[in-house]
């Protein structure tokens, strides 16, 4: 799996590189618009995270080239910008995603997981993770063949810690994950802990114990069970 | 005196005023002038027409009251004249310099509807008057230096919270990588401390940035709401984020409310009001009223039993003595967002409840 991170500060392509450089992903690194255009040109990847506003040229124009070459590439775009026009040409021609910065890299990551793994099977919408399975389309998880009753936002917050298993993943993330831009307006993320809860007793009841481990009440993780059982 | 500026002939004031003085003068007097040919005729020449009669019929010449006749002719005559000139006077202040003085009350107007976030710099009326087009044109670049200062001011905002973007975004990512390594219960505690005021400070910078958009004009697409959809869809976001919280819908209204808005606008607005009132209620017990009208919508929640101070409460950063929650932004961005949508807001307090009430103009 390559990705391309087209990003011009170094320091934030560097944290997203060590955040995704887990399991089997190789990430590349583009800082100018001559750079990702050239490696866009030569090499192939599964998927581009792609600023806009690039020191040498728009980022739309890298987009609009490589959709010509090699259209299977995912593309997200990450900008500054949060202009509705950018974001809408963007998705016009072509980008699976759209992310604003600043943002949460399990945020980033999970958005990337997912163009990946539809990427890899082949628009397989069950996404397994242990004995728990997860339907895409219907949106609901069910643990060898009972189906957990979830809200919403529980179904939001187990769908995020599994696209970011292996990784804790903090509680601002997972507010702004639930709360979009509200999270702007609020103060306490105390509701995340409500939802986790809830979460954790629905999941004790179809016998995942240890699945979300709490760190300090700050992070959260998700293990796998056959993991958690060792 | 004169002097021609984009092809009208420039006058002073007084010159304008006294040609139109004079002008009005002679006019009346011309059309005077069958009066004095009567008052000549009946009153110098009356004797004189008597004598010609007598000779003419040999009669011996009639006694003659030449004295008497002068003086009330003279009286008459100074009379009339006295006349023409007050009402050409009268005419030239009430009616021609009204018209003289059109473009200086038009100035006038435009300056006091000027309104220096909202409004272009307005065109004034042409003028042949001097005095009044260097008044304009003094205005004008009065008005031109304001808007660029507060153009510039505007920009330094936007672009200060765009560029502290970056850094926040990079701090946000280490952090998050931070959380990945094996902390014991005191780092943890730490990173969890820099968080939140990370997450503070994006937030903060977040509603700069809005703010500063919304007074740049940059959400210019407006679309047609029907705000009891708008309401209904927002509320299941908010069920899913406050768990502890009844919200109670009423609905009031006896025809559908749609209205002329920007939605993000909107979305934020409404966002904002709602987390506002949660935020004020009583933890124990919350309860969040949103009344639909029919031209209105307003959000109620029990809270402290005091009311609000009005004329501060819609103020950037400010924030009550006994509640420093919050960023102090939130019902800033909501007037401004008001006021870019000309809506009116309002704030009431009556038996515990304090409520926000929006007036949305209602598309005709």
């Amino acid at each position: 799996m390559k990705i391309l991170i087209v990003e011009d500060e170094k320091e934030l392509s560097d944290s997203i590189v060590s955040y995704l450089s887990h399991d089997d992903y190789l990430c590349e690194q583009a800082f100018s618009f001559n750079e990702a255009s050239m490696k866009v040109g030569v090499y192939e990847y599964d998927c581009i995270l792609l600023d806009l506003m690039l020191p040498g040229g728009n980022g739309l124009d890298i987009l609009r080239k490589l959709k010509s070459k090699s259209p299977q590439t995912g593309v997200i775009i990450v900008s500054a910008k949060d202009s509705l026009e950018d974001k809408i040409e963007g998705l016009r021609i072509g980008a699976d995603d759209y992310l604003a910065k600043p943002f949460h890299l399990p945020e980033l990551g999970m958005r990337v997981f997912a163009i990946l793994r539809r990427k890899c099977f082949d628009n397989d919408n069950i996404l397994h993770s242990g004995k728990l399975s997860i339907d895409l389309l219907s949106k609901c998880a069910s643990v060898s063949g009972v189906i957990l009753d979830l809200t919403k936002s529980e179904y939001e917050l187990l769908l995020f810690l599994i696209e970011n298993h292996h990784r804790v993943v903090s509680k601002s993330a997972l507010a702004e994950h639930l709360s979009g831009e509200m999270a702007d307006m609020m103060d306490d993320f105390n509701f995340v802990y409500a939802h986790i809860k809830n979460l954790k007793s629905k999941l004790l009841e179809v016998g995942l114990t240890n699945c979300i481990k709490t760190y300090y009440g700050t992070g959260y993780k998700w293990i796998k069970d056959e993991e958690s059982g060792k | 005196m004169e002097q021609v500026i984009n092809g009208l002939k420039m006058k002073s004031l007084v010159n304008r005023t006294l040609s139109q003085f004079l002008i009005c003068a002679a006019v009346l007097f011309l059309f005077s002038i069958p009066l004095f040919y009567l008052l000549t005729k009946g009153f110098y020449a009356e004797d004189i027409t008597d004598i010609l009669k007598s000779i003419h019929n040999g009669k011996s010449i009639p006694s003659l009251d030449l004295g008497r006749d002068i003086k009330i002719g003279m009286l008459i005559q100074f009379s009339l004249i006295f006349i023409i000139l007050s009402v050409s006077l009268l005419i030239t202040m009430r009616f021609i310099t009204h018209n003289i003085w059109r473009p200086f009350d038009d100035t006038l107007y435009k300056i006091e509807q000027f309104n220096l976030a909202q409004n272009e710099i307005p065109d004034f009326m042409p003028t042949k008057i001097k005095e009044f087009e260097q008044l304009n044109e003094a205005i004008y670049k009065l008005m031109k230096r304001d808007k660029d200062s507060y153009r510039i001011q505007k920009e330094f905002t936007e672009n200060a919270s765009h560029e502290l973007q970056t850094p926040i975004a990079i701090i946000c990512s280490k952090l998050d990588l931070l959380m990945q390594e094996n902390l014991t219960e005191k780092q943890t505690k730490l990173v969890s401390g820099i968080y939140d005021i990370n997450t503070r400070m994006r937030h903060l910078n977040r509603s700069l940035l809005l703010l500063a958009k919304i007074e740049n004009s940059q959400y210019n697409n407006t679309e047609k709401i029907d705000v009891s959809e708008f309401v209904n869809s927002s509320l299941n976001m908010f069920e899913a984020i406050h768990v502890n919280t009844s919200i109670k819908l009423i609905n009031k209204s006896n025809h559908k409310l749609i209205i002329v808005a920007n939605r993000i606008l909107l979305e934020c607005m409404f966002n904002n009001l709602i987390v506002n009132s949660i935020r004020h209620s009583m933890p124990k017990n919350r309860k969040i009223e949103i009344e639909l009208g029919d031209n209105y919508i307003s959000v109620s929640n029990n809270g402290s039993n005091k009311a609000l101070d009005e004329s501060t409460l819609f103020q950037r950063f400010h924030s009550s003595e006994d509640n420093k929650e919050g960023h102090g932004l939130g019902l800033s961005i909501v007037k401004a967002i008001c006021d870019y949508h000309r809506w009116i807001i309002n704030y009431s307090f009556l038996l515990g409840k304090h409520t926000f009430t929006v007036m949305l103009k209602n598309e005709k």
